[in-house]
């Protein structure tokens, strides 16, 4: 399985970097552009500070399924072992899910370490407060979706396409809602609306379909793992 | 090198509704230089790719030293399959560099022999840098031939590795072949449309046809039985008696046939005023094999 | 196969012809070593087996003879055996095909020694 994850990891830590990079990149274009001690600033990078979590779990969904197009054929071209393949798989998706989470407290925390001007739609990065499992879950279902993707687009493609286009639906739902749950005032106010039921129940059941999701997706990963024929 | 016993028993495999391998049976001895050859479509890599477990049988089984070789960690690490480069797979954003995918064949295989690679790489004037689908033909084929010998691995495959190359690089191949078996006694399967320049190479050939193993012999043992009788006719079919009849060309009175029997036959054979010539592997291949089925 | 082999005869049979045309040739001389299995296999581009077949079969008869952990060395008295050997074959080798063709061209065995005798004569005056 090390050898896996090796093989696996070669492709892997430029993109991790990237998402490192790329973070350090938006804090530093906040200090340059001051968006730390105006509030009235909004710019680009202070867009980017905010939506950054989302951006994570959509550039971990991308890596994924490009991990996964060809890596499998090209593994057991070699001589991997099929469970081994699995399971490098989840150590890598695993360890991302858990670096882009610090990354993400990190995130949350630093504006108030740091002293920035507190605004209200950072609010976004503190959605997880109180469900501080909620990024790693959706991580863990945003890249698992990401890896079916990509193992059945080279099976079949029009399978892969139909997948892509379920995967990101359900993602952006979910993100969505997930956001929505965390507007404190719109949900006060949907709460007491006819469906208030439905929009309380909302985020567990998010949850639960991303759970599922993860789940199911990694039983279907097994499976393509276990039938795949090198081409 | 300690190569297990590589064997397959009553193996079979279908895609679709078509039986591609048929109740086939093998087993490779180790130390030796095989040669599997078949037309396009007699199965050829499918049997290898089953062999490997890189490839799912239907039904039968495949064992390397007694146990089967599915997820056996020992099998795959003593077994390299050496498959001609597909450009279609590194396209787009899998497309990578010679020396990332070196690196990964050096993660995988535990014989790995750098200095060989490197070696190789100096000879064959490969870039490391460039991406596999920017490479020539001639270039994946010596990409496959490097891995397949620099893996060190007790039992190499390689799928077509002299596709693409040109007669004297060719040569080259079968070359480093000879030199790695002098030196290390693996055990070699090279499957190859190319028969007859490899012919000198294979210690024994694997005939392949139609989802069947039609032969599996030593391959001068092989030859040894095959003949062209060219002559009269009637003389023709006199000298022929007890010998099996492959085909018959006729032009006129004079007639060619290509026949196959023991020793003692074709011995008797030569009594007759009737010319007798040998038979090379890839004319038998093509008696044996040559019936103009459309692919 | 490279230069001298060709497929009109086994392979392993042509390398012990070979290295008997060396021996009567003097290439190689009585107690000298001969090429291994692997330096022919080299030479020649062929498996090794086949080299080794070659050579055992020389070994077999007694024209080669192996030193453990050296090599395979011309036995004495070598020259002698292959001239022996081939004087044997030389009647179904030569003889027969000769007068097998002979027949066929309705030559006379009268015909036949007449152009035997011519031979040998020019053959002398070299």
């Amino acid at each position: 399985m090390v050898r896996s994850f090796r093989f696996l990891f070669q492709f892997t830590w430029p993109n991790l970097s990237a998402i490192l990079g790329f973070a350090v990149i938006v804090i530093a274009g906040c200090y340059a552009t001051g968006v730390p001690g105006d509030t009235g600033i909004g710019n680009l990078f202070e867009t980017y500070y905010a939506m950054f979590p989302i951006m994570i779990l959509f550039m971990l969904y991308i890596y994924a399924f490009a991990l996964c197009t060809s890596n499998l054929n090209l593994g057991l071209s070699f001589g991997a072992r099929r469970r081994d393949f699995f399971w490098a798989l989840q150590s890598i998706m695993v360890s991302s899910a858990l670096l882009c989470w610090a990354l993400q407290l990190f995130l949350a925390a630093f504006p108030g370490l740091a002293g920035w001007a507190s605004r209200e739609r950072w609010m976004l990065l503190e959605m997880f407060d109180g469900r501080p499992w909620i990024f790693p879950l959706t991580s863990a279902a945003f890249m698992v979706l990401g890896c079916l993707s990509g193992l059945l687009m080279i099976k079949r493609r029009g399978l892969g396409i139909f997948l892509i286009a379920v995967s990101i639906f359900v993602l952006m739902a979910a993100t969505a809602i997930l956001i929505l749950s965390s507007e404190t005032d719109l949900m006060e106010f949907l709460l007491d609306t006819e469906w208030g039921w439905l929009w309380a129940s909302l985020p567990q059941a998010t949850a639960a379909v991303l759970a599922v999701s993860a789940v199911g997706g990694e039983l279907l990963i097994w499976r393509v793992v276990q039938r795949f024929v090198v081409r | 090198m300690n190569a297990g016993i590589l064997k397959a028993e009553g193996l079979c495999k279908s895609y679709k509704d078509k039986e591609v391998l048929h109740d086939l049976d093998l087993t490779i001895e180790p130390g030796k230089i095989y040669g599997l050859i078949g037309r396009n479509g007699a199965g050829k890599t499918t049997l290898l790719g089953i062999l490997t477990a890189q490839n799912t049988k239907d039904s039968g089984s495949v064992t390397y030293d007694g146990q089967p070789v599915w997820e056996n960690q020992k099998a795959l690490d003593d077994i390299c399959f050496s498959r001609e480069l597909q450009p279609t797979l590194f396209s787009g954003p899998n497309n990578l560099k010679v020396k990332h995918y070196l690196r990964s064949a050096a993660i995988y295989y535990p014989n790995w022999d750098l200095d060989y690679a490197l070696r190789l790489l100096d000879e064959f004037q490969l870039s490391t840098k460039k991406k596999i689908s920017q490479l020539s033909k001639g270039q994946m084929s010596m990409v496959t031939i490097l891995i397949a010998l620099a893996s060190r691995a007790p039992i190499t495959i390689l799928d077509e590795p002299a596709a693409g190359l040109d007669v004297v690089m060719r040569e080259r191949f079968y070359q480093l072949l000879l030199e790695d078996f002098a030196q290390t006694d693996r055990t070699f399967i090279v499957s190859t449309h190319i028969i007859e320049e490899a012919a000198s190479v294979f210690e024994r050939v694997i005939i392949l046809d139609q989802g069947r193993i039609v032969e599996n012999a030593p391959t001068e043992e092989l030859i040894g039985q095959f003949r062209y009788i060219s002559g009269r006719e009637d003389v023709v079919d006199q000298a022929c008696t007890g010998l099996q009849v492959l085909s018959a060309h006729q032009m006129g009175r004079h007639k060619t046939v290509a026949v196959r029997g023991d020793v003692v036959k074709l011995e008797a054979a030569q009594e007759a005023d009737v010319d007798i010539s040998p038979m090379n592997l890839q004319n038998v291949f093509v008696s044996l094999c040559g019936h103009g089925d459309a692919q | 196969m490279r230069g001298t082999l060709n497929d009109r005869s086994p392979i392993y049979l042509q390398i012990a012809q070979m290295l008997e045309d060396d021996i009567l040739r003097e290439s190689f001389r009585e107690e000298e070593q001969v090429p291994s299995t692997n330096e022919l296999a080299r030479e020649y581009n062929i498996n090794p087996a086949t080299a080794a077949k070659g050579i055992d079969l020389l070994v077999s008869e007694g024209i080669l003879y192996k030193r453990r952990g050296i090599g395979m060395f011309v036995a004495k008295g070598a020259g002698s055996m292959v001239r022996q050997k081939r004087k044997a074959a030389f009647y179904d080798g030569y003889v027969k095909p000769l007068v097998k063709e002979g027949a066929s061209l309705a030559l006379t065995g009268e015909e036949l020694v007449a152009m035997i005798q011519q031979a040998m004569g020019e053959e002398k005056d070299k």
